[in-house]
């Protein structure tokens, strides 16, 4: 009874911390056919009571993707990999121009603009969101 | 005799550290006033479709912007505010204006890439390299700075570390102002309207 009672409890504790990851104004740049990186935005906002952090993203796309943040520097911008997107608890992380961003190697084929693109994004307490990003020619500025 | 030796050397050491990061540190400085300014000029680089020098675009104003294909925010970005920008000019004018995208990464960069990279973004932007050396000189004329930066565990490989303004320049192949990246479309329009005077 219990095991049963520990069992449902993580389910719902599971659901729970899915259901309070929200994503947001998601966009995955559009690029040139010949182009094969991109980027995506998006604000995570993270309404449960732990913090979290986004380890790794999956997609049919493009052969892998990696976090990387851009950090300005007086007159230059530096472009530096990050392992992981944290969103602390109850708060929002903006993946966003000039700051941090998915992005995406080896395009497997041309995006079309506004299609929706599948993406899986794992996080650090072993569950995962799926959400649907549209390709976007311009992404707004912040 | 040998305290004087440590002291000494130790002089040098914190004399050449500071030299060092002094390098390290201070990308090329961009005056705040650009009118008579000793930067900016003429430059012949190289495009898919000829030489492109600046002297023979004397009549046009000039939309620069250093940067290269692989950045997946900050260069496209600024293409974008310059198609925004273009997209609000009359075909007149449209005939008296030229984006300019020189990239600072010709090993990944080839003049067919460059051309298909930005006529995606508009058919008046025009996408140039040059050598190492040819490319050199002109972010030094335009007090830019680049710097390859190799990234660790990245299929990247390395980055480039980049100076992020427009660089306006006018008609008569002075600069005339620079902008950052992210400038709202509708204020480099007015200014490149203001430049050609219409």
């Amino acid at each position: 009874m219990m095991k049963r009672l520990i069992g449902l409890g993580l389910i719902v504790a599971s659901l729970s911390a899915q259901a309070e990851l929200q994503v947001s104004n998601a966009q995955i740049r559009a690029v040139p056919p010949t182009q094969k990186i991109t980027a995506a935005f998006m604000d995570i906002s993270n309404n449960s009571e732990s913090s979290i952090a986004i380890v790794a993203v999956e997609t049919d796309i493009a052969d892998s993707v990696e976090f990387h943040t851009s950090i300005r520097d007086g007159e230059k911008i530096l472009m530096r990999k990050v392992e992981s997107i944290p969103v602390d608890s109850q708060s929002t992380t903006a993946l966003t121009s000039g700051g941090y961003h998915l992005m995406f190697f080896g395009l497997k084929r041309p995006l079309v603009i506004d299609e929706l693109i599948e993406l899986r994004l794992r996080l650090n307490d072993g569950e995962s969101k799926a959400i649907s990003v549209p390709v976007k020619r311009f992404i707004p500025i912040n | 005799m040998r305290k004087t030796l440590i002291a000494l050397l130790l002089i040098i050491a914190a004399c050449t550290g500071a030299y060092v990061s002094y390098q390290y540190q201070t990308p090329a400085k961009i005056p705040s006033k650009y009118a008579g300014a000793n930067i900016g000029g003429d430059f012949v680089l190289a495009s898919a479709d000829g030489p492109v020098s600046l002297a023979e675009m004397r009549g046009k104003v000039v939309v620069l912007f250093f940067g290269f294909t692989s950045c997946p925010d900050i260069c496209p970005t600024s293409l974008a505010v310059m198609r925004q920008a273009l997209d609000k000019l009359s075909e007149k004018d449209l005939q008296r204006v030229a984006g300019l995208f020189i990239s600072v990464d010709p090993e990944r960069d080839s003049l067919e890439h460059l051309k298909a990279y930005t006529a995606f973004f508009s058919d008046s932007i025009i996408g140039a390299t040059g050598t190492q050396a040819q490319i050199d000189g002109v972010v030094k004329q335009y007090g830019a700075y680049y710097s390859l930066v190799p990234l660790v565990n990245s299929a990247l490989g390395y980055t480039v570390d980049h100076s992020t303004r427009i660089y306006l320049i006018g008609t008569d192949g002075k600069l005339a102002d620079l902008l950052a990246h992210d400038s709202d479309p509708e204020d480099l329009a007015s200014k490149i309207k203001q430049l050609i005077g219409s």
